[in-house]
């Protein structure tokens, strides 16, 4: 209980006048001084080292959603001259749980006659999901607008939204869905 | 120990009853504890009573309640995507007490951060950083960014719209890092994006690590406190117990009394399950709103991590600022102030900026229709498959998206689609068969669509199988927006003779009431008169009404109605209905039973009429087979 007190200068030469004068023995006790913390450590390091790893090896090099080619439907669905917001629908893997179709995220695809441009919806800035409006795309968390090319207009964005791999085969629009590192300016895929 | 042995009964006294045993088994269980000598010291500290005082010990006592409330929660909680928001829909709804308990331990967190700091700013006011205890301000400050990162674990927990977009935002700010930024985010979500084991690992610090660390640091902060608290003066000073006791009481109650109401008439709120695509507009807790202001305007890392972090260092230099050698208190009141202004005109601004915003209004009272919606949906039960699967599998939005993938090409809809069909050569059943791999060169921007308008298109279905859609579609069926557009169909039926016109709207009434589900909401004497008219007209020579019979134009027996549709959709070439006329494909074998019946609900809104399967509107069944037959179960019926 006496910790809770104030240290008294006297407790601590207390201690030190108990000490065993230095003796032959001093090697030995050398050497179970340094097998102690040796021990200690190792022991500390072994346990720390298997948690640690369990803990950060797999999720530093796991893979990232999408990767893969995705079926937007007919050409037809979207407007021509607006952006729309779409799902990408596509086999999601999450940790021990597969999901032959659901949703992996949104797509904003622009159509122009027969020609279509689309981005991820994922804003680069920090990663929540713009929305469409008539003439641009707003993300709702820190107000980057972009504009319907996928170029910043304002904002703190780092990038413009990130394109996607288009593919128009029998009138079906299809896009590689990927996702990729957001707060940087290089636009770098996860995984 | 001194003020153990006065209590120890006289020898001999009373040794051999119940009392006396009991006595000396106390003090047993003292002399090998010291517990009771420990209590009575810290009770009889002598400190200088005053409210001031008051933040250290009520925030101790809102970090127990804290504690024993996470226990009730984590007793029904299970970290998973797919049982997270059930598991909190579950405590919410059926345990009785859940939703009081998660509503003290939500708005518990929010009463904690600003307890902590009020406690700050007394102790900073107060400069009670100086000398000795410098090293406790700094104890305490290190409280600031834990107590933080338990609001951000137990914010994601439900999996909900707000947890996982607030949580997509904070791990896209730890991306922002320079160097560290991916590998830090990662680390924290547990993988490459938030999921399954991004919960665990929440869960696992939020209720293992991040208190077991709390006790920790908050014991060291007590002993500290302790050691390094000058004396009071002796005339102002008084026993800890009850002075200064009564006083830490008083506001911790005043505090678990506004609580108690807010968890009993706000309620913590659970919004719809986690979407990784939807227009939801993540917003941070109260006390992180000032942050977003910065981020909206600063670019990162210096809006994320210089600005918070010089704010920090600031507060933390601030016992050798305002210093034993050099004395400013005027300046250290200042620093101290500014940033809690700063905070506060921020906290104002991210309000009123919220209120004045257009987009995000509409987009709050969405989400708060979607929530309200997938808690009906999850009143009868939450799928296995997860809560996410309540709004995707949805009969009418599933069968909407189905739609747009597999029938819009040829009919349009609120003026999309209808271009017409491209070759048929999609084989790719439901809506599985999106990922599959095509390989071939890329542009940025595709080309190509030769095969568009290969097959023409079908019938317009703006307001399909509504009365005004019937009547444009009796009166004209050769034009160009129905089965004009269809070649072999163009002269099949002729346009409504011109005397049948004024009877017109009967006759749709008439057609419309073959679905039983929706002539119950017609007018029985139009219905009536639209049969003759129907009769008169001769439409039954092609189209017979009595089921099974083939005609030249399709059997309209139960027309419109769930079963009919699904018939149709099977097989529109079947000798029942286009027979050899047909241009549409057979969707019996592409699409399952389930997505069928998903089709025909979304097609049976297009006239408007609201799903009749929305549980908003039905009155709830309750989970049969549980053993449920609880208060809240009363409760839930509507």
């Amino acid at each position: 209980m006496s910790d809770d007190e104030r240290p008294s200068p006297a407790a601590g030469e207390a201690e030190s006048g108990n000490a065993p004068p230095p003796s032959p023995g001093v090697d030995r006790r050398g050497f179970l001084h340094l097998l102690g913390l040796g021990l200690g450590a190792s022991a500390a390091a072994t346990i720390l080292g298997a948690v640690g790893t369990a803990a950060l090896k797999t999720p530093l090099t796991a893979r990232g959603v999408g990767g893969g080619w995705v079926d937007l439907g007919p050409l037809a669905r979207f407007p021509d001259g607006a952006p729309a917001k779409v799902v990408a629908v596509g086999e999601h893997v999450d940790a021990w749980n597969r999901f032959p179709a659901r949703s992996l995220g949104g797509v904003v695809v622009v159509r122009e006659g027969a020609r279509a441009r689309a981005f991820s919806s994922v804003c680069p800035h920090n990663g929540c999901d713009v929305f469409v409006r008539s003439e641009d795309l707003r993300c709702p968390c820190h107000e980057s607008v972009f504009a319907l090319d996928g170029s910043l207009v304002r904002g703190e964005s780092p990038r413009g939204l990130d394109p996607l791999e288009v593919r128009i085969e029998e009138g079906r629009l299809r896009v590689r869905y990927q996702r990729f590192e957001v707060g940087i300016a290089e636009r770098r895929p996860l995984g | 120990m001194s003020g153990l042995a006065a209590e120890e009964p006289p020898p001999g006294a009373q040794a051999h009853t119940v009392r006396g045993r009991l006595r000396r088994a106390l003090a047993a269980w003292e002399d090998a504890t010291g517990l009771g000598a420990l209590a009575r010291r810290f009770l009889t500290t002598p400190v200088r009573p005053g409210w001031a005082r008051a933040t250290g010990p009520a925030l101790l006592l809102l970090l127990c309640a804290q504690l024993a409330t996470g226990f009730g929660l984590a007793l029904h909680y299970s970290p998973s995507g797919t049982t997270a928001w059930a598991s909190v829909f579950y405590l919410e709804e059926r345990i009785a007490g859940g939703a009081f308990v998660r509503g003290l331990h939500a708005y518990g967190a929010s009463a904690l951060v600003a307890l902590l700091l009020v406690h700050v700013l007394a102790v900073g006011l107060g400069r009670r950083y100086r000398d000795r205890r410098a090293a406790n301000w700094l104890l305490g400050l290190c409280l600031l960014p834990l107590i933080g990162t338990f609001a951000l674990t137990g914010y994601l927990l439900p999996w909900d719209q707000k947890g996982y977009w607030a949580t997509r935002v904070a791990t896209g700010i730890v991306r922002g890092t320079p160097l560290v930024g991916e590998a830090a985010a990662r680390a924290l979500q547990g993988g490459a994006e938030l999921g399954s084991l991004t919960l665990t690992r929440f869960f696992a610090l939020h209720a293992v690590a991040l208190p077991a660390t709390l006790l920790l640091l908050l014991a060291l902060h007590l002993r500290v406190w302790r050691r390094t608290r000058p004396d009071p003066e002796p005339e102002a000073a008084r026993p800890y117990w009850p002075a200064q006791a009564a006083r830490d009481l008083a506001l911790f109650c005043g505090l678990l009394c506004a609580l108690a109401l807010a968890a009993h008439f706000r309620g913590a709120g659970l919004e719809a399950p986690a979407d990784p695509s939807s227009d939801y507009p993540p917003r941070p807790e109260w006390y992180f709103a000032p942050l977003r202001e910065v981020l909206k305007a600063v670019p990162e890392p210096w809006g994320s991590i210089v600005l918070p972090g010089a704010v920090g260092l600031l507060l933390a230099f601030l016992p050798w600022i305002d210093g034993p050698r050099s004395s400013r208190p005027r300046l250290a009141r200042a620093l101290l102030l500014l940033p809690f202004a700063l905070w506060g005109t921020l906290l104002l601004h991210a309000q009123l900026a919220d209120l004045a915003d257009r987009d995000y209004q509409a987009q709050r009272r969405r989400a708060a229709e979607e929530a309200d919606l997938a808690k009906a949906l999850a009143r009868e039960g939450v799928p296995g498959e997860g809560a996410a699967a309540l709004l995707w599998r949805y009969p009418p939005r599933w069968g909407e998206r189905l739609f747009e993938r597999h029938c819009i090409a040829c009919h349009e809809v609120d003026g999309r689609g209808g271009e017409g069909r491209p070759r048929d050569s999609e084989a790719s059943g439901g809506e599985g068969g999106g990922s599959e791999a095509v390989d071939g060169d890329v542009d940025a921007l595709g080309e190509g669509a030769e095969g568009r308008g290969e097959t023409a298109p079908g019938p317009v279905l703006t307001g399909y199988l509504g009365l005004r859609w019937l009547r444009e579609v009796i009166a004209h069926p050769e034009s160009p927006r129905y089965f004009g557009r269809v070649p072999s169909l163009r002269d099949e039926m002729p346009p409504l003779e011109e005397a049948f016109l004024p009877r017109l709207d009967a006759i749709a009434a008439f057609v419309r009431a073959q679905d039983p589900a929706a002539a119950a909401s017609l007018d029985p004497a139009r219905i009536a008169a639209g049969r003759k008219a129907y009769f008169a007209a001769e439409c039954n020579s092609c189209h017979s009404l009595k089921p099974g019979r083939a005609d030249l134009g399709p059997n309209l027996a139960g027309y419109g109605s769930e079963d009919w549709l699904l018939r149709f959709l099977r097989d529109p070439g079947h000798e029942l209905f286009y027979a050899e006329d047909n241009a549409m494909p057979a969707y019996g074998d592409e699409l399952s039973a389930d997505e069928l019946r998903a089709l025909v609900a979304y097609l049976r809104t297009l006239d408007g009429d609201p799903y009749p399967g929305d549980p908003r509107r039905a009155k709830p069944r309750p989970l049969s087979g549980t053993g449920l037959g609880t208060p809240a179960d009363a409760a839930l019926g509507r």
